[in-house]
């Protein structure tokens, strides 16, 4: 191998290095984010069904509604593995899929605290938007597949817990599918374009550096 | 298309004596490895609106 080929390869592979080093880091810093979003989304779940409705009638008697118990419980089950895993296991490519699990069910949860009000469906777009920050557009197909999943399984046998109402299309869901995709397509493209970048910096880096070394040798 | 930054030309020796123009995006659709050896064998030059540029200069602007 030539000084000039080898200098070449060192350079190029410097390049790939830093491209890693800075997915990793986006990676890791995304983990953590939305690891202290899931927290707080379970804190909100649960001062949610403290004010919408605490109480439940059994007869005369007052009991505590069951979306309280389900908003500490369920949701602290969902949150759980997500964080766990964003402090256990950063930047690993099941951490973020399950971090997207996470967060689409939180906002599936938050949709049935709220009665299936067509506002919190909204929550489904935020949710996606935050996932859309790991510049990686595989995460937004498996959150994408748990929001389609749920509207169709709770469309069918639960409907009113997701859409408000007892008897919806049965094609409701694919609605919502549509403008799910809609938005993950907008999301698709900034991944792709982050990427891009991220890739554009440690090129032109590298770049500089092959710039510096060709003075050096005169 | 002419920018503030950066190059909008690249002069390329593709063999001894004989030089290619590129655009920035052609220069820029190059395999990374072939922009790197052009730059450590000082085998391409750098224009902004006709007028030669340093390589540090071409390059922190992209």
């Amino acid at each position: 191998m030539t000084e000039g080929s080898g200098n070449v390869e060192r350079l190029v592979r410097l390049a790939e290095d830093r491209f890693d080093a800075h997915r990793d880091a986006n990676y890791r810093y995304t983990d953590r984010m939305l690891a202290y979003l899931l927290i707080a989304e379970w804190v909100f779940g649960i001062l949610l069904s403290l004010v919408i409705s605490p109480d439940a009638w059994e007869g005369k008697s007052r009991i505590l509604n069951i979306h309280v118990p389900l908003a500490i419980l369920l949701g602290g089950a969902i949150v759980a593995v997500p964080v766990l895993l964003a402090f256990v296991r950063p930047g690993w490519i099941l951490t973020r899929h399950v971090i997207a699990i996470g967060q689409l069910l939180t906002s599936a949860l938050l949709i049935h605290l709220s009665g299936g009000r067509i506002e919190t469906h909204f929550h489904v777009f935020g949710s996606l938007a935050f996932l859309a920050f790991y510049r990686d557009w595989k995460v937004l197909i498996t959150g994408t597949l748990v929001v389609v999943a749920d509207h169709f399984l709770r469309g069918a046998f639960y409907p009113e817990s997701v859409y408000g109402i007892t008897n919806p299309e049965w094609w409701r869901f694919l609605e919502h599918a549509f403008w799910v995709v809609f938005i993950d397509i907008v999301l698709l493209i900034s991944c792709l374009r982050g990427v891009k970048e991220m890739r554009r910096l440690a090129e032109q880096s590298a770049q500089l550096e092959a710039v510096a070394l060709s003075h050096m040798r005169g | 298309m002419s920018t503030d930054v950066g190059f909008d030309l690249a002069r390329v020796e593709i063999e001894p004596t004989v030089w290619k123009s590129l655009t920035k995006s052609q220069f820029e659709a190059l395999p990374f490895s072939d922009r790197i050896r052009l730059v450590l064998e000082r085998k391409v030059k750098f224009l902004r609106k006709g007028a030669e540029i340093s390589p540090t200069e071409a390059l922190r602007g992209i």
